[in-house]
This record gives C-alpha cells, sequence and structure tokens, in this order.
C-alpha cells in the first residue's frame, strides 16, 4: 500500500500541469486538422508541437562514422612537410602559445616535432592530400569534402566524444542522433530511428571503451535513445522470444500489457508510460525487421569484395559499414558507427598502420556504394574523431617510431553526400600543424551544419527541460555555408 | 518673455546662419558636426506634430494654452535652423545626387523660413493672421514632409519607401545556365543585393554608383575600380577581398558581406573581359562555374494547393508513406512501403499528383502497364524506381514531368535508347543507371549531348584484388588426449580450404579441405583459402598437441587468488587466449603453484608442459622457475626429476604474450607428479609497482 500511495503523491502539480498541457496541446492539433495526426504512435508523440523541418532538407539521413580515439591527422591527411624537415627539433613555444596539455605530456622535458612515416599524394582532380595508409579514401578524394579545421574545446577522451555527441562535456545531454529522432521522427515505423553499431579496432585493440550514455536520449523521451545493433547471435539484446513462445501469444500478452499501460497513463499521466507503449510495439515489429537488415548473407560477392573481405566478419567496421548501408536504404535516420583504437600514443606508426586498414577500403566503399543507389544525395556521411593528435612525439622519438597526445586545437574530419560540397577542402592548419589559420570549425559548427542538411535551423530547435530551453548546439554554433553546395 | 522676443530670435538666427554658411569649409569638425544633422533633424519634426496636436485639442477645449504653443514653435523654430546647417555641413561628405540634394537642401530651408513664420504668427494679435494660422501649419507640415523624403531618397534609394507596396515583377524564366547574362543576371544581381544600396545614382558613396555599366567605367573618386580582365587591378573586386577590420573592406563591417561564391563569380566576370551583355554560354567554361550559375536560373513558379485529409488518408491506407517536405507546405514526399503494389493503388495515388514533388516506388512489384496512371505526375523533383521490373516504355509516362531533377533506374530493365528518347523531353540533373542494360560507351554520349550526369556504379577499378580471409576453426580445442576431428569453415561461400600437417606452407596442390581433418598426433596444421577472383588467404597456423594423460586427480597446496579462481581449468585442456579475461586464465598473487597430480596408476611419462602468460602492464610476469618431482606413493618419496630456470631479460614485455614451458622428464614411470611453478613474487624495481606482489597466469599443466 505504500507504494500505491507514494504513486499518488507523485502524481503532483507539475504532472497536473504537463498533462493539461498536453491535453490542450492536444484538442489544438486536433482542431485543425492536422493530415498527419494520425501517425503511427512514435510518428504522433514526435509531431507534437514541434514544425520540423523548418526548411526542405538536403539530407534525409546521416551516417556518422565515429573514429574513437582521435585519429592523427598529421599521419593521414594534413600534410606537414616542415615537420619532416624539422624532425626532433623542439616545438616552439610561439606555436604552442601555452596551450595545455593533457597529464601524459605535460611532464615532458621536450616536445619533438615529428612528421608522419608515411608518404603523402596529391588524388582526383580536387588535389586533396592523403596518406599512403588509405589508398582506397584516396580514390574517391572527389566525392568527399574534407575540413582541415575542425577544433574542439575538450582534451581528454570522455568529454571530447560527449562534446561530439551531446553538444556539452557534461554528460546527460541527448545524443545528437536522439535530438534528430526526436524532432524529425522516423521514416521506417519497423525499426528504430537511431541506430548504433561499434566495432573494435586492431589498432590498439585495447584501447579505452565507450559508454551507452553516448548514444543516450537524455532528457528526451527514451523512445528516441540509440540502439545498438550487436554483431553475435542477438544483434538487439532481449529482443527474440523465449523458446516455445508464438508470435501470437506475444501479441496477446503485447495486447493485455498495453490495456494495463493505458490505464495506468490515464490515472498517472506519466507520457514516459506512453513511451514505453510504444517501445513494446517497436521491438515487436522489431522482432521480424532486424533480423532481415542485419541478414547480410543475401549481398552478392562484388558487393562484399567491395567492402573488403573482411565485411563478412560480424562486428568488424567493414561489416557494420555495410549495415550501415543496409539500414540507410531502409530510412533509417541516425545510423552512428563507432570504430575505436585510435588512441595512439605509443608505437603510431605500427598502430595507426593496422587501424587504417580497417576502414580505408569499407569507409570508401560505403561512400561508393550509396552513390551507386542514388542514396548518396540524402545521405550525410560524417568521418572522424573527437579530437586529432599533436605535432609533436609523445614518448621517446627514434627513427622508426614516436607517439601523438591528444591535440583538441586542429584536426581533420570530412564529409561526403547530404548537399555537402565535393571534392573541396575547408579551412587550413599552420605549416606546424598545430594551430589553424583560415576558417575554423569549431564542434557546434559542425552540429549546426549537421542539423542545418536536415532541414532545422539548430538556433530554434530548443527543449524546456529543468526551466531551461536546451539546443544541441548550446549557445553557439554557425552553419558553414561554405562547404554546402 | 524677453528672451523670445521676436526681433532677438530672428536676427541671432539670421546673422548665425549668414556667418557659418560664408566661413564654412569642409574641415574634419565641420564633417563630424554634420553627421548629426540624422539626428537634429527629427527634433523640430516631433516637436512641430506635439504643437499640431496641443493647438487642435486646446480649441475644441476653447482653453488654447497660447504660450505653450508659442514655445513649441520656438523650440521647433531653431532645431530646423540648426539641422539646415548641420545638413548643409553633411552635404560636403559627397557622394550623393546633385539634383536630389538640392530640391533637399532648398525645401529643407524653406520648411525652416515656414516654421520660423508660424513661430511669429503665433505671437501676432491680429485676427486675419489667426485666421490663416492652421492652414499655414498644414502647408508647413507638407513642406517638411516632402524635404524628409527627399531627404531619405538620399540615405536608402529612391524606391526604399515602395518597395513592398509595389507588386513584385514577374522574373524573367530563365531554365538553362546557357541562357543567362553574365552581367545582368547573375553580376547585377550579386551587386544589387550587397552593393547598390550605398552605391546608387542618388547616393553614390565614394562617388561611385554601381546600378549602373556606365557608372560601374566611370569609377569613383579614386578613379576607375574596373580593369577589364583582371580583377586583381579592379579595386571593386580588391576591396572585397581585405579583412573585415580594413577600413578600405567592401561591404563595410555590418552590411551583409559577399559569400565565397559571390566574390568567383565577381573574379570570373571580371577576368573574362566584364562584358555586359554577354550570355555565359560564349564565357570559357568551368564545372564551378555551371554549379554556381544555377542558382541564378529562374523557373516559372507554380502555386500547388494543399492535399485535403482525405486523400492522403486513403493514400496512407493502400500502403504509401505520405510526409510534408515542410510543414505548412504543400509539397509532399511518398513512398510505398507496405504490402503489395498494385494499378489500383497506383491511380488512387492520382488525387495527391500536384502536391507529390518525391515519388519513391523503390522495391515494389512495379511494372510498366502499372505505371500509366502516372503521367499526370507533373510536378515530380525526384522519382526512384530502383529495383523494380520496368523498361523504357515505363519513362514515357513521366516526359511531361518537367521540373524532374533525379531519377534513380538502378537495378531495372532500362536501356540507353530509353534514356536518350526521355532526354528529348526531360534531362533531369542526376540519373542513377547502375545495374541496367544501359550501355556504357554510349553512356559519355548521353552525358555530354544532355549535359546531365548519369553514374554508373563505382568504377571496376575500385576494388584491387584483395586477399581471402583466413578460414576459422569450428572449435577453439587443440589439446586432446587420443584423437581429434577439426573442422574449417570460410565466410566466404565456396571457397576451397588447402591444408598440411608438415609445417610447409599449403598451396592449392596440397590436401584439399572437405569434411573434416582427423589427428592423432602432436602436428602443426597450416591451412589458407583458395577462390577465383580473390587472392588466397593469408596462412592459419595452429599447433595440435597431444596428451598422454588426462588429469582427473590434483591437490593445491594453496588456491588461487579469488579475481581468477578455479584451479580445475589448469587441466581441463582448454587453452587460454591473450586475453587474460577470458576466463581460461588461472592467477596466482604472489604466491607460486604447488600441485601435486595422482595419475592413479604407475605410468611413463617423458614431459610436463606448462603454459604461462606475461603482460607486465597488468603486473603478470612469467615465472621464475619451473620444477617436478616424480614419486611412486603420495605425499613422499618425491624426487626431483626435472627443473627449467628463468632468466629475465628486458624489462616490458609488448602486451600480453603466452610462452608454454616444456620441462623434459625421460622415461620416468611414476604415479604421483608434484609440480611447482614459482612466482616472480616481487615486482622488480624498474616496475611501476616496484615491492609488490606480482601475477602469475597459468592456463594449462599438461602431462605428456
Amino acid at each position: 500500500m505504500e507504494e500505491l500511495s507514494k504513486h499518488f503523491i507523485n502524481n503532483n502539480r507539475r504532472h497536473f500541469l504537463k498533462k493539461l498541457g498536453l491535453g490542450v496541446g492536444g484538442l489544438a492539433a486536433a482542431s485543425l486538422l492536422d493530415p498527419f495526426s494520425n501517425m503511427s504512435g512514435k510518428e504522433q508523440l514526435d509531431a507534437i508541437g514541434l514544425n520540423l523541418p523548418h526548411f526542405a532538407p538536403k539530407a534525409k539521413r546521416v551516417i556518422y562514422l565515429f573514429q574513437s580515439g582521435g585519429p592523427s591527422q598529421l599521419d593521414l591527411f594534413d600534410y606537414k612537410p616542415l615537420l619532416n624537415k624539422m624532425r626532433g627539433q623542439d616545438l616552439p613555444d610561439s606555436v604552442r602559445n601555452g596551450q595545455r596539455l593533457t597529464g601524459m605530456t605535460s611532464g615532458q622535458d621536450r616536445f619533438p616535432l615529428v612528421g608522419g612515416n608515411f608518404k603523402f599524394k596529391q588524388y582526383g582532380e580536387s588535389r586533396a592530400w592523403v596518406s599512403e595508409l588509405m589508398p582506397y579514401t584516396a580514390k574517391i578524394v572527389d566525392e568527399l569534402c574534407f575540413i582541415k579545421s575542425m577544433h574542439t574545446e575538450a582534451i581528454n577522451h570522455d568529454p571530447a566524444i560527449t562534446f561530439f555527441q551531446t553538444g556539452s562535456q557534461q554528460t546527460g545531454r541527448p545524443s545528437i542522433g536522439s535530438w534528430m529522432s526526436y524532432g524529425l521522427g522516423s521514416l521506417n515505423e519497423n525499426l528504430p530511428s537511431f541506430t548504433v553499431l561499434l566495432s573494435r579496432g586492431t589498432g590498439r585493440p585495447f584501447s579505452q571503451p565507450l559508454y551507452s550514455r553516448l548514444w543516450g536520449n537524455g532528457f528526451l523521451s527514451s523512445l528516441h535513445q540509440g540502439v545498438q545493433f550487436r554483431s553475435g547471435k542477438d544483434p538487439v539484446l532481449y529482443l527474440k522470444d523465449p523458446e516455445g513462445m508464438t508470435r501470437g501469444e506475444r501479441r496477446k500478452m503485447l495486447d493485455y500489457i498495453s490495456e494495463l499501460n493505458h490505464k495506468q497513463e490515464q490515472e498517472f499521466g506519466d507520457p514516459e508510460i506512453n513511451s514505453r507503449i510504444a517501445q513494446y510495439e517497436m521491438a515487436y515489429r522489431m522482432q521480424t525487421s532486424v533480423p532481415t537488415t542485419m541478414n547480410i548473407e543475401e549481398e552478392p560477392e562484388h558487393i562484399i569484395k567491395m567492402y573488403g573481405a573482411n565485411s563478412r566478419t560480424p562486428g568488424t567496421y567493414a561489416a557494420n559499414c555495410l549495415l550501415a548501408r543496409r539500414l540507410a536504404e531502409k530510412d533509417v535516420r541516425f545510423i552512428q558507427l563507432y570504430h575505436m583504437g585510435w588512441d595512439q600514443h605509443f608505437d603510431l606508426p605500427n598502430q595507426i598502420e593496422k587501424q587504417a586498414k580497417d576502414i580505408d577500403q569499407a569507409t570508401a566503399a560505403l561512400i561508393l556504394d550509396l552513390k551507386q543507389r542514388g542514396l548518396l544525395d540524402d545521405t550525410l556521411v560524417i568521418w572522424g574523431g573527437e579530437f586529432g593528435r599533436t605535432n609533436y612525439s609523445q614518448g621517446v622519438l627514434t627513427d622508426k617510431t614516436y607517439g601523438r597526445d591528444h591535440h583538441p586545437k586542429c584536426f581533420t574530419m570530412f564529409m561526403a553526400g547530404g548537399g555537402v560540397k565535393p571534392g573541396f577542402t575547408y579551412g587550413q592548419t599552420d605549416d606546424f600543424g598545430y594551430n589553424i589559420v583560415k576558417d575554423p570549425m569549431h564542434v557546434h559548427d559542425l552540429q549546426a551544419t549537421l542539423m542545418h542538411q536536415m532541414g532545422i535551423d539548430h538556433t530554434k530547435f530548443t527543449y524546456k527541460h529543468q526551466g531551461r530551453r536546451f539546443r544541441l548546439t548550446d549557445v553557439s554554433g554557425h552553419v558553414v555555408n561554405d562547404i554546402l553546395v | 518673455m524677453k528672451l523670445l522676443n521676436a526681433k532677438n530670435v530672428i536676427v541671432s538666427l539670421v546673422i548665425l546662419a549668414i556667418v557659418i554658411f560664408s566661413i564654412s569649409e569642409a574641415s574634419r569638425g565641420v564633417l563630424f558636426l554634420g553627421r548629426f544633422h540624422p539626428l537634429i533633424l527629427h527634433l523640430p519634426i516631433g516637436a512641430l506634430i506635439l504643437t499640431l496636436f496641443i493647438d487642435i485639442v486646446g480649441r475644441l477645449n476653447r482653453n488654447y494654452p497660447k504660450q505653450v504653443v508659442q514655445y513649441a514653435l520656438a523650440f521647433s523654430a531653431f532645431f530646423a535652423v540648426l539641422a539646415c546647417i548641420l545638413g548643409y555641413f553633411l552635404s560636403f561628405e559627397g557622394g550623393y545626387d546633385d539634383n536630389t540634394l538640392n530640391i533637399h537642401l532648398w525645401v529643407g530651408i524653406a520648411s525652416a523660413i515656414l516654421i520660423t513664420c508660424l513661430f511669429l504668427f503665433s505671437r501676432s494679435e491680429d485676427k486675419r493672421i489667426n485666421k490663416i494660422f492652421l492652414p499655414f501649419f498644414v502647408l508647413t507640415l507638407v513642406c517638411i514632409s516632402v524635404a524628409g523624403h527627399y531627404g531619405s531618397v538620399l540615405t536608402h534609394g529612391s524606391d526604399f519607401l515602395t518597395h513592398y507596396a509595389k507588386t513584385p515583377e514577374k522574373a524573367k524564366v530563365i531554365e538553362h545556365i546557357d541562357s543567362l547574362k553574365i552581367y545582368e543576371d547573375v553580376v547585377f544581381k550579386i551587386l544589387d543585393a550587397k552593393c547598390i544600396q550605398c552605391h546608387n545614382t542618388t547616393k553614390r558613396k565614394g562617388e561611385l554608383s554601381l546600378n549602373s555599366p556606365d557608372g560601374i567605367l566611370k569609377g569613383g573618386e579614386n578613379g576607375p575600380v574596373l580593369e577589364r580582365g583582371n580583377a586583381m587591378e579592379s579595386s571593386m573586386f580588391k576591396s572585397l577581398l581585405l579583412p573585415l577590420s580594413d577600413e578600405n573592406h567592401m561591404p563595410p563591417e555590418g552590411k551583409p558581406q559577399l559569400t565565397k561564391d559571390d566574390i568567383w563569380l565577381i573574379e570570373y566576370w571580371i577576368n573574362n573581359n566584364a562584358d555586359f551583355k554577354e550570355k555565359t554560354v560564349n564565357l570559357p567554361k568551368n564545372d564551378t562555374l555551371n554549379k554556381l550559375l544555377k542558382k541564378y536560373l529562374v523557373f516559372e513558379e507554380v502555386e500547388i494547393k494543399h492535399a485535403s485529409l482525405k486523400d492522403i488518408n486513403a493514400a496512407k491506407e493502400i500502403g504509401f508513406s505520405v510526409l510534408k517536405l515542410v510543414p505548412g507546405e504543400p509539397e509532399l514526399r511518398v513512398k510505398f512501403v507496405k504490402g503489395e503494389l498494385t494499378k489500383e493503388a497506383l491511380k488512387k495515388l492520382e488525387k495527391l499528383r500536384t502536391q507529390t514533388v518525391e515519388l519513391d516506388l523503390s522495391k515494389t512489384a512495379l511494372s510498366d502497364d502499372m505505371i500509366s496512371g502516372l503521367k499526370v505526375f507533373k510536378n515530380l523533383k525526384k522519382l526512384i524506381l530502383s529495383n523494380t521490373k520496368i523498361t523504357d516504355a515505363a519513362l514515357k509516362n513521366f516526359e511531361q514531368s518537367k521540373s524532374l531533377k533525379v531519377l534513380n533506374l538502378y537495378n531495372t530493365e532500362i536501356t540507353d535508347k530509353g534514356l536518350n528518347s526521355f532526354f528529348e523531353h526531360v534531362v533531369p540533373e542526376q540519373v542513377y543507371a547502375w545495374e541496367t542494360k544501359v550501355d556504357d560507351a554510349s553512356l559519355a554520349m548521353l552525358e555530354s549531348k544532355y549535359r546531365t550526369t548519369i553514374y554508373k556504379g563505382a568504377d571496376n577499378d575500385f576494388v584491387e584484388i584483395s586477399h581471402l580471409e583466413m578460414p576459422s576453426f569450428d572449435s577453439d580445442k587443440n589439446l586432446f588426449v587420443d584423437t581429434i576431428s577439426v573442422g574449417l569453415k570460410s565466410k566466404i561461400k565456396n571457397a576451397n580450404i588447402y591444408y598440411t600437417i608438415d609445417g610447409t606452407d599449403p598451396d592449392s596442390t596440397s590436401l584439399k579441405y572437405s569434411d573434416k581433418i582427423f589427428l592423432d598426433k602432436a602436428v602443426t596444421l597450416k591451412v589458407r583459402s583458395y577462390k577465383k577472383g580473390w587472392l588466397p588467404s593469408p596462412v592459419l597456423e595452429k599447433d595440435f598437441v597431444r596428451i598422454k594423460h588426462e588429469v582427473s586427480k590434483y591437490d593445491f597446496t594453496k588456491q588461487p587468488d579469488e579475481k581468477y579462481p578455479g584451479a580445475h581449468k589448469l587441466f581441463d585442456l582448454i587453452e587460454g587466449s591473450t586475453f587474460l579475461r577470458d576466463g581460461n586464465w588461472v592467477g596466482f598473487l604472489g604466491d607460486d603453484i604447488e600441485t601435486t597430480i595422482d595419475l592413479e596408476s604407475v605410468k611413463q611419462v617423458s614431459k610436463v608442459s606448462i603454459n604461462c602468460l606475461e603482460d607486465v602492464a597488468q603486473w603478470i610476469l612469467y615465472p621464475k622457475k619451473l620444477a617436478v618431482y616424480a614419486s611412486k606413493t603420495n605425499n613422499s618419496g618425491f624426487k626431483k626429476v626435472g627443473e627449467l630456470k628463468i632468466n629475465r631479460k628486458g624489462r616490458y614485455g609488448d602486451g600480453s604474450e603466452i610462452k608454454t614451458y616444456t620441462i623434459d622428464i625421460p622415461d620416468t614411470n611414476t604415479q604421483f607428479l608434484k609440480v611447482v611453478v614459482q612466482n616472480y613474487k616481487t615486482l622488480p624495481s624498474w616496475h611501476e609497482g616496484a615491492g609488490n606482489d606480482s601475477w602469475l597466469f597459468v592456463d594449462e599443466i599438461l602431462v605428456r
């Protein structure tokens, strides 16, 4: 009885007002005879009060290939011959200019400059510089828009990734995919609109892990949290019916639970109950839609070859890229990949070679595969990590090997499709590859631009929580029009 | 009232005006004062209107505040004259159209005089003057309005006031970039949006007007601004490139700036002789130009009505997903998502024909005979028919969809002939024709003839021949007692697997794997897959070890640490991986392993092997020493039969590594074996955890 009375006490002023608000909002929507009010449960929840998109979007979906750990821009894309010339000499103080360092190198007596061990060449009509580590990416540079001038505020992994994903270094805000799911709703009622795929790199196999809060819904309804698709037997955990249970029985059970939940909802008015009902239904539909989506057996051999032989090994980046394309074909809004292992503090040349091999062919193949299916036009592909790496060596610099520490002041990302200029390079770093000299692009700028391509004005898309309106871009961010078609 | 003596005021004002007009010249101080003109001029206007209000209300209430009116008019007159003087100063700055300026000047002076007269009238007691006072007041206001209007023409341009009052001219329709005129349709539009507000015939900042070819050619106060054929020598271009903080940067800070594309187009125009008449078709082409020019095309605007709720719901019921492109706008995005597409379903969709701008019928049972109903979808911008059975005949139905931009036909039966005849009517910007019957050879022809882009899939040379992946073993098991059957599988279908057991690398002449491999002795199995069109996989190698005696009875003096427990795992014939938490490793913190094994009868033993793991960073080190003792009776009479001392060299290892230490105990007949594996005990001085207990990790003790 105590539990029950607690429930009643919980139904307080705030709940009452919320319920009232929803009721009035619902009435208003109904009176406008909105033709889109009879959407499926999820869409309907999304449609309340949000007039999105603000303008016609260029991109319908996003595939975000997150390179967790911070890939070294100096060994992949940002060619700095001066660093090779000055190899071993100290980083001038005038260049570093008091930039804070991580605890991992702040104790170093010297900061010996080091260029990449890898040969760079210019490729394509756009003459973009790419190192020999990325031969397949080099072939498709004319599809890519390189941003050489990304910069961030965080210097350690967790705050930096959280910053990229949620717009804040502190945890607790919704991930980009959750914002998109909340704002734009789903295009496919059988699959979640925000899916997550994880892979571990071979460069540094036991690097720091990722946390599911990175694809969490924060203060948004839990409908919008990212759903992780795993590589094992059960792509989505706890989705399968237990042995001996038929789909009919499951249906009956869900109907009964839903009835109970509706009663509960009417009594307490907690909107989270509606989310729960919708999630049960989504899970039921996913029981059939997920296995067909995850079944890469049906991919023909020439596609497997395109993504590389690894794409047949579940859980690899290549396999995830192939899955990402399959999810994009099914109109999943936001497909988030994470590839771990770019955090190469020591023995970088050796590790990055393996790591680059993991992703090079599959990334390029994904972009070309989307293109040949006509999907690249309205799919924004983003590749990049949470920060870059230093131009000086962490640990001892030898002829063969070196390491690089975290560097937030400049790093390279690339995008493709979704209304972004192909064959284009934006921004420039200095000859030391330490500071940005032209067209800096902040994390919030990237988020603002991403939302702009999805038809959202980032300054108007807010959610009120604990008395304040929150935005993915917080109080800053500009759409970088120069990289848009 | 002494101060407001009429004579005093008039005389002093006239003297002040004459003195100032005669001595003033364009010094910096004067120019500075001139900028106060826009501020001061509003004072007399406001005061005058207030006065009129007080005057009328006073008359109606029969309580005329004569003195207030007098004071107010004196105030107005004073500031009207001051505004005239400051306005005169401001005109020294130049850059204004002379005609307009003159009108403004003289009407302004007239207004000041009229206000002064009004003031004088208000003091008069004459009945006649009192009669004309109000009409005169109105005349003054009209005069001020005219002066004000011309003033606004000077600052904002002649069409500022009426800009939104006029019905906008219907823009001339230009649907192809070749028919754009580079100046009139492109450059002028940029200048008009960003420059002409300050550089026009009435407001000529820096003596420069950019609103006509003549004005551009004439240049400004510093001479010509345009050097045909050389943008870097043309100051109208150079000033765009200066840093925003530079005083000469144009447009000035705070005004809307030119985008990079705008700047590119202006540079292009100047470098190509800055012609005012030329069409773009006669100018040197490049991709950037074509891309940028597209923004300047003007299409006929078609007004679309909102679809009715009923029609939308009907379409949803038959399996279409209908979404608005933007809420509040009529355009719809339609996709078939549920069930089987039928001719009737398409027929019902016709109700949404004008609103549908994006239609996706991919992966449906769409066929040529179902599609005829789609003829009426004339506003389509994006049409997706991929993964269907349609042929050239289907395309004919869309010849009226003139705004089509994207056409996706991948994986259909379309041929190049079909495209060719379709392009005669409509040329979309992008056509997807991968996995169709479109001939590669005619692709280039179609693209150049119709200036469109046709995608036919990734280039063949994208995929370099790559290595197959290694096959994999069905199970991790590699330790066995009598025999073992080994199963292999390959991820790529129909790959052939070859293997050797003699230590040589397998090739395609080696033994071919078909079902299972049976092993009855210790071997190194090497396998590799082959398939046509792929390079052979790397060699996969695995050691299989035959154990002589399986151990089931054993005893430990010290049990393993509770974090890595399970002493039985040391005899379970399952090896651990380099992942130290895989559950197969047993850990001892600071303790030695001391185990007594009971073989249950006297047996012959020749080797004992112990698998150890080291990961220095995890405080796990290889053992210091291993020793084996044998005895035929339990608990007594143990004699040392073999020993292995390990000399550590070097410090840090490279991550996790595994070593098998084998101790030879030739031809020992024994029932009991005591195996002692000595822990490194204390982490050495060079280690970060120096002085602490070290870990000893073992996964198997094998009696061979």
